[in-house]
């Protein structure tokens, strides 16, 4: 699809991505780096539900914790980290498939709702049930992840994984049908798309990188994490992070992530605050988020230069 | 393939058999209601027929898979996607297992290069090669006519309901028909016009 | 037993109060015949004003919240609209919305929150009121739902209307949180903060099982409030304290499926 983010300016920001810890190596920087990543892991969760297929979705934060909790069972039973990666994504699919699989019908106006239900139920719920287990950091591959700079390269190795597996469904018929069906459903369902099936796999993949940001969670706190970190007001930040930045494209999730994590750095405010008001904003202003701003502007300027030029004309 | 059509849309009789391989011009008080009900994507009041095999009613995947492509001249905004992906949406090829794309496996990098190869084909044939790599989204109303065109016929069908854009100035109007007429002679592509005027005349 | 009762009382009845008017305003200003989702949080933000203001004075407290959650009711009214009148090529996605307005709300009372707060199990509101506030809280909140719905209350202008919400909201959420109780303790800036999207998503619970009748509101908000206190009370950290609420909406839902007429007109 039509990023912004070229192939140079991807590597370049791979590349100063890997070298961070190593400029920056305050334990508090990296510790602020792994949780800009797992905003990022949030937003590219949320990216082809909310900005392919249009529709708001709270579920990421139960997805998060469902793998949250799976990880750390796994991890707290010495079973080793794939394990607890493959667990992690698959329990944020399925619990992101149980929020889909209760709107059979419109699902663009019932997720909504049943996301939220989901993310009530798992957080109000379940995880005040869950058995807290706590575990050490394992070594993966000869790496000890009980540094910070382990973490946060293992973190940026997720998040490279999901944004190329984002990219490679973007490119994909089912990522065209999917981007089709929530912007121009005539047009999809006359392409042949099946609205079902697209749903429940788009949905069902998005849980994955939620999955992903609960085991870092768990690898960060060394065991479950505490239930706030999975709250209804989570669902709202998080679901800022693609609608702030622009949430069809890759690009628009790097870029609403890094506002919501830089400016509470910054300023010192909370997160849930700055994304709860960046949510209203985007909603409010940036229809298409800082990027698709950015995109029209060109567009935009060249449409206001031909009503000059044709208001200046006798 | 004989395209047969009957029943009543917006309250209006819909009642036409398009030979195999002719072009027939049908008329409707609502032309745009007349082309949703028969892609499959409005409440049904028609029956359609390919071959004497009647299609089911709102099934729009249905009637692609059966070889009928139905454009609207229409395509809305479509922000995240480039004009050749637009063409791309039209494509009916076997695809990859969905863990082979989010993987990007050798094949699905192949299918990809073939797809984007054959819309771009399609594209430069029907006069939008300079436009593919644009964004979906603000396009002049012609060009979108033209690129839904090209959508419908990237599928290969063998039966095209094609709506006449005839909100658009006659002489684009009429550059989008001679484009669908090439593609008519080209294949002897079944086409059913859709127009909003009173009468029904032969095609061109 | 009987004492434990009789501690979840006060709470349970100022909670069922605040439920009561927030669920009237969340279903009043609800589109396409379902409640708000997002304006329930007004009590929240109003109890986190409140406790931040606090180390001033009571009364500068109790100001403070009424105006600042008026204000917010104020710009929560206009996001609502321009969200959903926004002219754009695309849809406005269902829900956004009633999602924004959360949001709004939400980020608000997280920006009010203090840096270092201490959320305590001890419900949505964030605070244990003393008898007489809680009861204050309690008969602010019942008597706030029917005046809302009154007739020429609703021929307000929306934005008056929201504002006026927000302002009986905050009148009545204040004492029902028990935050000015907490000044002689010089508790309640730090511990006991309140859950703005916690309730919501109570409030939105109770309006879906009581619609738009103030009396029905009044009804299932204090059998809420009681069973949640009452829940908490028993066992704190159960997790179970949500489940009243979702037996409300649960109920408003089955009914609403059952029910053979079509969702009411969105107008007020």
């Amino acid at each position: 699809m039509n990023d912004v983010l070229t192939a140079p300016g991807r590597t370049a920001l791979l590349a100063a991505a890997v070298a961070f810890p190593y400029l920056f190596p305050d334990p508090v920087a990296v510790r602020a780096a792994v949780e800009l990543l797992i905003l990022v892991l949030a937003g590219l969760s949320l990216l082809p539900v909310v900005g392919w297929l249009r529709t708001v979705a709270l579920s990421a934060p139960a997805s998060a914790a469902t793998g949250a909790v799976a990880a750390a069972t796994l991890l707290s039973a010495d079973q080793a980290l794939p394990l607890a990666v493959l667990a992690a994504g698959a329990a944020g699919a399925a619990t992101a498939l149980v929020a889909i699989a209760a709107a059979p019908r419109r699902p663009q106006v019932v997720l909504p709702l049943t996301s939220l239900l989901v993310t009530v139920v798992v957080w109000g719920l379940l995880l005040p049930r869950v058995r807290l287990v706590s575990f050490a950091r394992p070594v993966f591959v000869g790496v000890d992840l009980s540094a910070d700079r382990a973490l946060y390269l293992l973190t940026l190795a997720f998040v490279v994984a999901c944004v190329a597996a984002t990219a490679n469904l973007a490119r994909s018929r089912a990522g065209r049908e999917t981007a089709a069906l929530g912007a121009a459903p005539d047009v999809a369902l006359r392409s042949g798309a099946e609205p079902r099936s697209v749903w429940l796999r788009t949905v069902a993949l998005s849980g994955v990188p939620a999955g992903l940001a609960g085991l870092v969670a768990a690898l960060v706190q060394q065991g479950v994490p505490p239930s706030a970190m999975f709250s209804p007001a989570v669902a709202m930040t998080w679901l800022a992070v693609p609608l702030l930045g622009g949430a069809p494209w890759i690009s628009g999730t790097l870029v609403g992530a890094a506002i919501l994590r830089g400016v509470p750095a910054l300023t010192g405010l909370s997160v849930v605050g700055v994304g709860g008001v960046g949510l209203a904003v985007a909603a409010a202003a940036l229809p298409d988020g800082i990027v698709g701003a950015v995109r029209a502007w060109p567009w935009r300027l060249a449409e206001r230069r031909r009503e000059g030029a044709a208001s200046g004309s006798p | 393939m004989t395209l047969t059509v009957d029943g009543d849309v917006a309250g209006a009789p819909l009642s036409v058999e398009v030979p195999a391989g002719a072009w027939t011009v049908a008329t409707h008080p609502d032309p745009d209601a007349a082309a949703a009900v028969v892609a499959g994507t409005a409440p049904a009041g028609v029956s359609v027929a390919l071959d004497g095999r009647l299609l089911r009613r709102r099934d729009a995947a249905g009637r692609q898979r059966a070889g009928l492509a139905v454009a609207t001249s229409r395509l809305g905004c479509l922000p995240s996607l480039r004009v050749v992906d637009v063409v791309m949406l039209g494509l009916d090829g076997p695809q990859p297992p969905l863990w082979q794309i989010v993987l990007g496996t050798r094949r699905a990098r192949t299918v990809q290069l073939d797809d984007e190869a054959a819309a771009r084909a399609l594209a430069g044939r029907l006069g939008l090669a300079s436009r593919l790599d644009a964004a979906a989204v603000g396009l002049p109303a012609a060009t979108e006519a033209l690129l839904d065109l090209a959508r419908a016929l990237a599928s290969g069908p063998r039966a095209l309901v094609w709506r006449r854009p005839e909100w658009l100035p006659p002489a684009d109007a009429e550059e989008i028909a001679a484009v669908a007429a090439g593609e008519h002679a080209r294949s002897r592509l079944t086409v059913l016009e859709l127009r909003a005027s009173p009468e029904r005349s032969a095609g061109p | 037993m009987g004492e434990t009762l009789a501690a979840a009382v006060v709470p349970g009845l100022a909670l069922g109060g605040v439920l009561a008017v927030t669920a009237v305003v969340a279903a009043t200003a609800g589109h396409g015949g379902a409640p708000h989702l997002g304006v329930g949080a007004l009590p929240g933000v109003a109890a986190l004003a409140a406790g931040r203001t606090l180390t001033i004075s009571p009364v500068v407290a109790t100001v403070a919240a009424v105006v600042v959650t008026a204000v917010v009711a104020l710009a929560a009214q206009r996001l609502d609209v321009r969200v959903r009148t926004a002219r754009s090529p695309l849809a406005t996605p269902p829900w956004l919305a009633d999602v924004a307005v959360l949001g709004l709300l939400v980020g608000v009372g997280s920006l009010l929150r203090p840096a270092l707060a201490v959320d305590l199990p001890v419900g949505p509101l964030g605070g244990a009121p003393s008898t007489g506030a809680g009861a204050t809280g309690a008969v602010l909140g019942l008597a706030g739902a029917f005046a809302l719905r009154a007739r020429r209350l609703r021929a307000l202008p929306a934005s008056a209307w929201w504002a006026l919400a927000g302002t009986v909201i905050a009148v009545a959420a204040v004492p029902a949180a028990g935050v000015l109780g907490g000044a002689s303790q010089g508790l309640a800036a730090a511990f006991a903060v309140a859950d703005p999207a916690g309730l919501a998503l109570r409030a939105a619970a109770v309006a879906v099982v009581a619609r738009r009748d103030p009396l029905a509101a009044c009804g299932w908000g204090l059998g809420v409030g009681l069973a949640e206190t009452l829940v908490r009370t028993v066992s704190p950290l159960s997790g179970a304290a949500l489940l009243p609420a979702i037996a409300a909406a649960a109920a408003g839902l089955l009914a609403a499926a059952g029910r053979a007429t079509p969702a009411r007109a969105t107008a007020r």
